[in-house]
C-alpha cells in the first residue's frame, strides 16, 4: 500500500469512519515487513490488536454432567406392582375353590364319618371319667 | 438439544469471550472464571438460545452484563492488574524487540481506557465486529459506539507517541 493511502486510511481509521475491510488492510500493512518510517509509530498499536486477537481460552469449560434419568424406575416398579396386582386378581377370581362337596349325598356321608369319629372320640374320653366317679364314691362314703 | 450440540454452538465464540473478559478483568483467572460462567449460563438457558438471531451476540451480552457485574462487586480488589506477559517469542531481531515492548504499552493503555472503550477497542479491533453488532450487545445506538471508538483510537494513540518521545528524549 503507497504511503499516501495509508496516511489518508489512518486518518478516518482515527475518526471511527473506515470499514471493517480498510481497517483488515491496515492491520495487515502494520504487521508486515514494508512499513514506511513515515508511519511507523503505529505498528505497536495494530501489532498489539493482532495479538490480542490470538490469545485463546486455556482451560476447557466444564459443563455439569448430563443427570441419570430415573423416571424409567419409577414406571419399571408401576409396571411391577400392576402385573402383579392383576396375577392375583385373576387366580382368585377364576378358584372359587372353598374345599367342600359338591354332590350332597358324598358330603352327607362325610358329615356323617367325621361327627361319627367325633362321637367316639367323646366317648372314648367320657369312658376314661368313670375314674373319676369312683373317686366320687369314695369320697361320699367318708363325708356324708 | 444435548451437549454436543451446544458446544458446536459456542465453540467458534468461546475464545471471544474469554478475550472480550480478559480485555475487561484483565486478570487470566478472572477471565476463565467469567467464560466459564457465562457458558453455563448459556448452557441453562438453551431452550432459548434459537429465540436469539445470533447466539455469539446474546453471549456477548452476557459476557459485558457479568463482567461489569464482577467490576462493580466489592469484591474486585482482587482483580488488581496481573502482569501480563505479552512478550513476543516469534521473532528475536531487535527491531522485534523494539515493536514487543511498544505492544506491551499498547496493552497497558487499553487496560487505562474507561470500560466501555476497553470493551469497544476489543470489540471492533479485534474481534473485528461490527458497529452494528457492537451497538447490539451493548445495547447502545451506533453513533455512540463510533464516538466512543473514536475517542478511544485517539487516546491510545496520544499516550503510545507521548511515551515514544519520551523515549527519544
Amino acid at each position: 500500500m503507497e504511503l499516501n493511502k495509508v496516511q489518508q486510511l489512518l486518518d478516518r481509521y482515527f475518526e471511527g469512519e473506515t470499514s471493517l475491510q480498510e481497517e483488515q488492510d491496515l492491520r495487515t500493512y502494520f504487521t508486515g515487513t514494508h512499513v514506511a518510517p513515515e508511519v511507523h509509530e503505529y505498528v505497536g498499536m495494530f501489532s498489539a490488536f493482532a495479538k490480542a486477537s490470538e490469545e485463546t481460552l486455556k482451560v476447557p469449560v466444564q459443563y455439569p454432567k448430563p443427570k441419570r434419568s430415573y423416571a424409567w424406575l419409577s414406571v419399571a416398579a408401576s409396571v411391577v406392582i400392576v402385573v402383579g396386582m392383576s396375577i392375583f386378581i385373576s387366580q382368585q377370581a377364576s378358584g372359587h375353590d372353598y374345599g367342600t362337596y359338591k354332590d350332597p349325598e358324598v358330603a352327607a356321608l362325610k358329615a356323617k364319618q367325621a361327627l361319627g369319629l367325633m362321637s367316639q372320640m367323646l366317648a372314648q374320653s367320657t369312658d376314661q371319667l368313670n375314674y373319676v366317679n369312683e373317686f366320687d364314691k369314695v369320697t361320699t362314703k367318708y363325708l356324708k | 438439544m444435548d451437549q454436543r450440540a451446544f458446544i458446536a454452538i459456542v465453540q467458534p465464540f468461546q475464545d471471544k469471550v474469554y478475550r472480550v473478559a480478559r480485555r475487561l478483568l484483565i486478570s487470566d483467572d478472572a477471565a476463565q472464571d467469567a467464560t466459564q460462567e457465562v457458558l453455563l449460563k448459556l448452557w441453562k438457558k438453551r431452550d432459548q438460545i434459537k429465540k436469539y438471531r445470533s447466539p455469539e451476540a446474546f453471549a456477548m451480552t452476557m459476557t459485558k452484563n457479568y463482567c461489569y457485574d464482577r467490576l462493580k462487586a466489592k469484591g474486585n480488589n482482587n482483580l488488581k492488574i496481573v502482569h501480563s506477559n505479552y512478550e513476543d517469542h516469534s521473532s528475536n531481531t531487535s527491531k522485534q524487540v523494539e515493536v514487543s515492548d511498544e505492544v506491551a504499552w499498547v496493552f497497558k493503555f487499553i487496560e487505562q481506557l474507561p470500560e466501555q472503550q476497553r470493551l469497544i477497542i476489543q470489540m471492533r479491533d479485534v474481534e473485528q465486529y461490527t458497529n452494528t453488532e457492537i451497538a447490539e450487545i451493548l445495547e447502545i445506538n451506533e453513533g455512540a459506539v463510533r464516538v466512543a471508538l473514536s475517542r478511544a483510537r485517539k487516546t491510545l494513540r496520544t499516550q503510545l507517541l507521548e511515551t515514544k518521545s519520551y523515549g527519544i528524549k
